[in-house]
């Protein structure tokens, strides 16, 4: 939110945060994420599938899901209009009842500091690493929310 | 040897965005970021994914009266009568990286046409044998043209169980 916005100075290279992004994953929040992306994929929708014909201990949460926790962390510090690049590999599944937090670090600045690239990696309660990934960000957009 | 899903060169679609789907996606992400519902409503990092909702033959979107590969339905896949190895018999194909690229913010009004095609396909050695990996590039152009989010999908299609290399 825009109370948690960083400014310009504290963006410099190894300047880093951590932000909570969801504590105790609910499979009502799974289900709401499936309405609103569209993704209804009964391995995140459908727990006698993901259980029983799947082979999984439960349904999990959407990748997707993840990744837009983690812009949100992103657009929470730089601006929801501060995103040039954002990317980043799947590297755990995610589970209902799962906490998350994402660890963000300046990996550098441009040399008018107008812009930066973030290192992002988000963990969950046990800290393994379930989502890996970066951003190019426009530091200190006045338009930015 | 695991094989990358086809894929058929799509038209391009017209993705609409809407001020309500942005809230619904916001609220979907836990994200009160007042950007989301001013007007213009700003939409989320993510928020094309909601083209899933437009895709003509989106998969995984249940039709009524129609199969579905999830229990249920008019051809029911209980877990009883599939079985605990039932979906992995042709191995799997799992969301293994994505990267967006924004050349503009999208804003609620936005009339975007979505474009979807293939773009590298490697392989690599793993435990299980040889995984598919495979992008899929789909870009979101305005009225004139201009490109305003690339979306860089990489999927990977796991060896089918049993087949070790």
């Amino acid at each position: 939110m825009a109370t948690n916005r960083v400014t310009a100075a504290e963006v410099r290279p190894g300047a880093s945060w951590s932000r909570l992004l969801v504590q105790h994953l609910t499979r009502g929040q799974i289900v709401q994420y499936a309405g609103a992306s569209g993704d209804f994929n009964p391995l995140h929708t459908d727990e006698p599938y993901a259980v029983g014909v799947a082979g999984y201990p439960s349904v999990f949460a959407h990748g997707m899901l993840t990744m837009a926790l983690a812009g949100s962390a992103l657009t929470d510090l730089f601006g929801a209009d501060s995103l040039a690049r954002f990317g980043g590999r799947f590297r755990a599944q995610v589970w209902p009842d799962d906490t998350l937090t994402a660890g963000l670090r300046v990996e550098e600045c441009s040399e008018d500091g107008s812009s930066a690239v973030i290192a992002l990696r988000v963990v969950n309660q046990l800290e393994i690493v379930v989502f890996e990934g970066s951003a190019d960000v426009r530091v200190g957009r006045r338009s930015a929310v | 040897m695991a094989e990358p899903p086809p894929l058929k060169e799509e038209a391009a679609v017209l993705f609409r965005v809407e001020p309500l789907q942005i809230l619904l996606f916001a609220r979907a992400i836990g994200d009160e970021n007042p950007a989301y519902v001013e007007t213009p409503a700003l939409a989320p990092p993510t928020f094309t994914q909601t083209l899933q909702h437009v895709l003509p033959d989106y998969e995984f979107r249940p039709r009524m009266n129609e199969p579905w590969i999830g229990t249920g339905g008019v051809a029911d896949r209980s877990p009883a009568e599939a079985g605990p190895t039932g979906e992995t018999a042709t191995g799997a194909t799992l969301h293994a990286e994505q990267s967006f690229e924004y050349h503009r913010p999208i804003v609620a009004g936005d009339v975007l046409l979505a474009t979807t095609r293939d773009g590298r396909s490697w392989q690599k050695e793993g435990r299980r044998g040889t995984m598919a990996f495979f992008e899929r590039i789909t870009e979101f152009r305005d009225g004139d043209g201009e490109l305003v989010v690339t979306s860089t999908l990489v999927g990977v299609t796991l060896p089918p169980p049993g087949q070790e290399a």
